[in-house]
Formats: C-alpha cells, sequence, structure tokens
C-alpha cells in the first residue's frame, strides 16, 4: 500500500475532520477524477508572499540598520498585514472550507466540508459548478465512518459521497455516449 | 521509501511549512510594527540588573516609547552605548539642551554613583539621538524572568528543549 492509514485520535474533531477531507480526495481520485488545485495554489501563493515580505524586511533591517531602514520596515509591515488579511479573507470567504475542486468528464465538482469544534458532526457539501451551482447537503456523525480504534473506513464514506454527487451530477446523453465510445 | 510527490502531497508540504512561517513571521512582523510605531528599534526590554530597584526587579518588562523629541529629567531612559551590546535602563539626572541636541547624565536608583563609568571612555554624556532608544512608559512586573532564566542558565535552556521535543514526539501521527 503506498499510503498506510494514520490512525486518528477520536477526541479530536479536527484531526477526524481532515482525515475525513483527506480521504474524500483519495476516495475522488480513485474515481477518476482530476483535481483542480487553484483555491488552494492562491492561499499558498498568497501565504508565502507575506512570508517574503516579512524575510526582506527582516534582512534589509539586518543590513542596513534601524533608523535606515525604518521607512522600507513601515512599509513591509503594511504590506504583511495587507497580505496576511487577504490570506484570511481568501480562507473565509473564498474557499468556505472547500478542499476538493475537480473534473471527470467535463463535469465540475467542489467538495467543501465543517465541523463544529465540539460537535462530532461532519457537515458536507457536494457543488456542481459546471454551469449551475446546485449543491446537495448532507451531515453525518464521524462515527458512521470511524471504527473504534481510529481508523477511516472507506465503503460508507465512499457510498456517502457517491450520492450526493449523483444527486447534482445528472449524466447527460453526451457524456454517456462519450464513456461507451472510450 | 521515498515519499511520493504528488500535486497533493507537495501541497500538503508547503500548507505545513506556511503555517510555522506564518507564526513566525507575524510575531517579527507585530514586533517591527510596533518599533516602528514607538520609533524605537527594541520596543520591549527585559530588566537584566537590580540597578533601578525599588522601582524595576530583575525580570519586569518595559515598554519603550522614543517620539518624544526631548526627554526630561526624571525620566528612565534606556540607552545604548556605543561599543556595548546590552541596553542599560537608568534614569535622567542631569540635561543640557540646545535646538539642535540633548546631552544627558544618567543614574540608577540603586547605584552609589552615576553612569560615567558605564559610558565610553572620555564620554561625559549620552547623545539624547544617537544612544537613547526610548522612555519608559509601561512595565509588567517578573513576566520577562523566563528570558533571564533562559539566558544565564544552561540547564533551564536544554529542559524547555527537552520539554519542546517531548511535545513534538507526542504530537507526531
Amino acid at each position: 500500500m503506498p499510503n498506510p492509514k494514520n490512525k486518528v485520535n477520536l477526541s479530536s474533531v479536527p484531526d477526524l475532520k481532515n482525515a475525513t477531507d483527506d480521504e474524500i480526495v483519495q476516495i475522488l481520485a480513485s474515481k477518476g477524477y482530476t483535481q483542480n488545485f487553484s483555491l488552494i495554489d492562491v492561499r499558498l501563493m498568497l501565504g508565502f508572499a507575506s512570508v517574503i515580505v516579512a524575510a526582506a524586511a527582516a534582512g534589509y533591517d539586518y543590513y542596513v540598520g534601524f533608523e535606515k531602514a525604518k521607512p522600507f520596515t513601515a512599509i513591509g509591515v503594511s504590506l504583511y498585514f495587507v497580505l496576511n488579511l487577504a490570506f484570511t479573507a481568501w480562507i473565509m470567504y473564498v474557499e468556505k472550507g472547500t478542499f476538493y475542486q475537480g473534473h471527470k468528464d467535463g463535469k465540475k465538482i467542489s467538495v467543501s466540508s465543517s465541523a463544529k469544534k465540539y460537535s462530532p458532526i461532519y457537515n458536507l457539501t457536494v457543488t456542481e459548478t459546471t454551469t449551475s451551482s446546485k449543491s446537495s447537503k448532507a451531515a453525518k456523525p464521524f462515527n458512521e465512518f470511524f471504527d473504534s480504534t481510529g481508523y477511516i473506513v472507506r465503503s460508507p464514506l465512499e457510498k456517502w459521497i457517491d450520492g450526493l454527487i449523483s444527486s447534482v451530477v445528472q449524466e447527460d446523453d453526451s457524456s454517456a455516449k462519450a464513456k461507451k465510445n472510450s | 521509501m521515498l515519499p511520493q510527490l504528488s500535486g497533493v502531497n507537495i501541497r500538503q508540504t508547503l500548507t505545513q511549512a506556511l503555517s510555522f512561517c506564518l507564526v513566525l513571521t507575524t510575531t517579527f512582523m507585530f514586533w517591527k510594527g510596533l518599533s516602528v510605531v514607538t520609533n524605537s528599534p527594541s520596543p520591549i526590554v527585559v530588566v537584566l540588573s537590580g540597578s533601578m530597584e525599588p522601582a524595576f526587579q530583575r525580570g519586569d518588562i518595559l515598554f519603550l516609547w522614543n517620539r518624544d523629541v526631548r526627554v526630561k529629567v526624571g525620566d528612565i531612559v534606556v540607552y545604548n552605548v556605543k561599543g556595548r551590546d546590552i541596553p542599560i535602563v537608568h534614569r535622567v539626572v542631569r540635561n543640557h539642551a540646545s535646538s539642535k541636541k540633548q546631552l544627558l547624565l544618567t543614574k540608577g536608583d540603586n547605584n552609589a554613583m552615576d553612569d560615567l563609568d558605564l559610558y565610553a571612555h572620555r564620554q561625559y554624556y549620552l547623545d539624547r539621538e544617537q544612544e537613547v532608544i526610548g522612555s519608559v512608559k509601561a512595565y509588567v512586573p517578573w513576566v520577562g524572568y523566563v528570558t533571564i532564566l533562559l539566558s544565564e542558565n544552561v540547564w533551564a535552556k536544554y529542559a524547555l528543549l527537552a520539554l519542546m521535543g517531548f511535545f513534538q514526539m507526542m504530537q507526531r501521527e
């Protein structure tokens, strides 16, 4: 097995949520979906841009001294916090819990999840993003796809996400034909 | 076995690296922001000696402000003498000011003598603009003692490292 599964701390909701997200990504990959990384790429770029600004400000201050670097430090500090704000806004208002975007046979889907801090419920949303934004929401407690020792169980999760996908993505004639021909 | 660097894995690694970097840079940039606002290269200092007792004790944290062009006699200032790395916190006891320049003599409240011996060779006054990095505006007692322990006690440093390593190991998947 290329990816031996990790045991998850069943008392930690964030750990459970992350493990479930990761598993869904793998399930979708195994179903032939191609992942689109644009959301996370923008997030990484915003984040690393701010880190580079901080590093440049630190380096300049170190080499020329506090007095000489002061105006640039001020610019760097403001720029850093603007970039950080953009980074946070991107996560809160654009990603909104979306951890997967991908496509198969010309159909795009987007998958997001959330879990409240002290509640063992996993909220899953699958949205069809090709043309419409038809979405399907569902919530399940984590114990439906984790065993009592903390390992994730794929089949109930797979069944669940299959159901959600088929409720938003209709196989129209053209894509069904394309499938037959290939 | 070598880890496979697929599109998912490389982004996961980068995300982890990023969150680590963001913790460091956010702290650093808050510090730099504070130093720009207060106009002081080191806006928060820890008291290292007992020379200002009973006002300040070892381990107190001081918040500095360096936007006043002239400091007053009686102010407590932090200064850096050229050639010495450690900033000193003492009270201003004498000042000579012109429109261009202000010269100060300082003394620790708990010291018998003024600071002449602490200045550089044949230096009789501090230069307000060149050497003072701020005057004390607020303080928090004791909080800074951790840094004193860490810098002066080798065992405290090892203990902290061991503790951090332990928690790191406990967290590993």
